[in-house]
């Protein structure tokens, strides 16, 4: 019962976010100078006048607000205007899942590499091991996207790719695309590389916490094997701050998409976007951008109701005990 | 501090009535180390800590200082002298495909990133310290309705809304700062305030209290010395994160702007001709991931000195 309260209250916040995002979009694209109808030829005041009247743009503020509002409510995000003729849903709908794929197969290669590395750093602390996967996460965190996408591709798919061509007759890495499994392990790897070490030094420090806890000193003196210490009790409670942090990590993957489709020629919504905003395609960054937000804001409310059912000690009423 | 106990002996004198709270302090503080003579004796001792702030040091200098005796400046073309690679003549990191010096090029880059980066930290300092340290003082209601509005802030993505505000606001770098603290500053609030929540209940702000302390006094010189391990820490962490998000916002093109020149910038000109000219991507990457990997570095360092969980 508390748990339900829990999970309605959490969505109350999660519709109250999306809703000032949607008002904060409107209210920046209304502040914007300029006029859409005033371009380079000169359009006579009649002329001008009637086109507002069509695109409701006459009407007070407020009243465009809810007209606004209700075309959201009703899946209307307009038409864009470099892509002419185009509704947004429709752009949306057709690239979204290549996005939704690539980020996937990144955040499953972050989490579970991550995760890994994190046990195993902890479990070797001091030993070159530890040292090893360290350096290599500090580089994970250090070097953006865009830098390490172009690397790998003109080392892997470019340089090493050709040398298989030339001697076994095959390319390893496709330089760009995504329809073959060869394609869709580079671009995967470059956009959850930032997160996979981001959450192997997460993994490792709370891995540290709990091997100290009294509870696996106590597992231990049981006799129970090293095995089942780690798996059954070290893992289990190391792992909830991973949990908790997956809600910005999707974010942040699926934002470092734009960088990455780019890159290798993806046609993910990253890269309509990244377009659009380069275009100044307004009703393409409006819509794209609260796409955005509400599928962030919902993993987001996930990832808060996941953690509830995990853990059995969280603070369900959502008072801080510390 | 339990093991100050043995140290200071009980004497008649640290019974008689105190004065004001000035003697107060004076004889608590005792003869043991202060926190910050702690801390520093730490971070002498820490070798990662020490080599990171040297190279803080010299990023910070060498951007003020490179630029200025380099002999060339930012935007000077030498169109005799395109694409030229490492040591050549005259330009120690070549130059780019319109003659521009790389290295006056990338140490001014680097003073922009980190200007920007500083001030989006700090401006997100003064804010979330502000507004973290009331919620959490104050407490009760106004506690509750401050951090529910944190909640739905930090709900929002915060790449989404600044390159929203990239996009309405005139490209600059007084823009990428304004747009990255614009929702930056929760999470330091957050911080802040669970802080303060913490030490508000603690038996040596009581003490205080009980003496007759302002809440001024009591935030000034009890919560904040105390917070500030923490708040540094999370400082220092974040400047690699707005360093990032201006590299990524330069990357889709809302970045500073021509004649200006960012890490950034300079890294994703690079990325684009980086078949043909591999230096041009090669010099930003290398600082843009040297500024990145000191800051994280320090981060790390300093909260393994300030935790005070990490003290012996």
């Amino acid at each position: 019962m508390i748990k339900f309260k829990y999970i309605l209250k959490r969505f109350l916040y999660a519709l109250i976010t999306v809703w000032v995002l949607v008002t904060v979009t409107f209210f920046l694209m209304h502040i914007l100078p300029g006029d859409p109808f005033l371009g380079e030829k000169k359009v006579p005041d009649e002329i001008r006048q009637a086109l507002y009247v069509k695109y409701g743009l006459d009407k007070p503020l407020i009243v465009q607000y809810g007209n606004y509002l209700w075309n959201i409510l009703r899946g209307d995000l307009g038409d864009s205007i470099v892509y002419v003729g185009q509704p947004v849903t429709r752009i949306i709908a057709e690239t979204f899942p290549y996005s939704f794929d690539l980020g996937l197969r990144a955040l499953a290669f972050a989490f579970i590499f991550g995760v890994s590395m994190g046990i195993i750093a902890a479990l070797k602390r001091g030993r070159p091991t530890d040292k090893i996967i360290m350096i290599f996460a500090a580089l994970g965190i250090s070097v953006p996207s865009f830098i390490l996408g172009s690397l790998l591709q003109y080392y892997l798919s470019i340089k090493l790719s050709g040398w298989t061509n030339g001697v076994f007759g095959f390319r390893l890495f496709p330089v760009s695309g995504w329809e073959t499994l060869s394609q869709k392990i580079i671009p995967p790897f470059v956009l959850g590389f930032g997160q996979l070490a981001l959450i192997s030094r997460l993994m490792r420090a709370s891995t540290l916490e709990v091997v100290g806890q009294n509870y696996i000193k106590t597992a231990r003196s049981k006799g129970l094997s090293e095995r089942t210490v780690i798996m059954r009790h070290t893992i289990r409670n190391a792992i909830l701050p991973v949990v908790t942090v997956m809600g910005p990590l999707s974010a942040a993957i699926l934002t470092g998409a734009f960088v990455v489709e780019n890159i290798f020629n993806i046609p993910g919504m990253g890269q309509y976007f990244v377009s659009s905003v380069q275009a100044y395609d307004y009703p393409m960054i409006v819509g794209t951008t609260l796409f955005y937000g509400v599928f962030l804001v919902a993993a987001n409310l996930l990832v808060d109701i996941l953690y509830t059912f995990i853990d059995p000690t969280i603070n369900i009423a959502g008072r801080q005990t510390d | 501090m339990m093991h100050d106990h043995d140290e200071n002996a009980l004497s008649p004198e640290l019974f008689a009535p105190a004065d004001s709270i000035q003697a107060l302090e004076d004889a608590a503080q005792g003869s043991g180390l202060s926190f910050w003579q702690d801390t520093a004796r730490r971070l002498r001792s820490n070798k990662t800590a020490c080599i990171c702030m040297a190279s803080v040091v010299i990023l910070v200098a060498g951007s003020i200082i490179f630029p200025q005796i380099s002999g060339y400046t930012v935007s000077e073309q030498d169109l005799l002298n395109i694409n030229l690679g490492f040591f050549s003549e005259g330009h120690l990191f070549g130059t780019d495909e319109i003659g521009r010096d790389m290295f006056t090029r990338v140490w001014y880059g680097t003073g922009i990133s980190l200007t920007i980066a500083f001030s989006a930290v700090l401006i997100d300092l003064l804010i979330g310290a502000v507004y973290g340290g009331i919620s959490g003082y104050t407490g009760g209601r106004v506690d509750e309705m401050m951090m529910r509005i944190v909640d739905i802030i930090i709900g929002i993505p915060q790449l989404i809304i600044v390159i929203l505000l990239m996009v309405v606001m005139k490209p600059g770098i007084a823009t990428i700062i304004i747009a990255y603290s614009t929702v930056g500053w929760t999470g330091m609030a957050r911080l802040v305030r669970g802080q303060v929540l913490k030490l508000r209940g603690s038996e040596y702000v009581l003490a205080s209290r009980l003496l007759g302390a302002s809440p001024a006094r009591i935030i000034a010189r009890d919560l904040l010395p105390n917070t500030l391990g923490i708040i540094i820490v999370e400082l220092t962490l974040t400047i690699p994160s707005a360093i990032f998000t201006e590299a990524f916002l330069s990357y889709i093109g809302l970045g500073v702007q021509i004649p200006l020149a960012s890490l950034g910038t300079l890294a994703s000109d690079g990325a684009s001709g980086f078949l043909l000219h591999p230096h041009l991507l090669m010099v930003p990457t290398v600082f843009l991931s040297a500024t990145m990997l000191t800051f994280n570095l320090l981060g790390d360092a300093l909260r393994d000195i300030l935790d005070p969980r990490m003290r012996s």
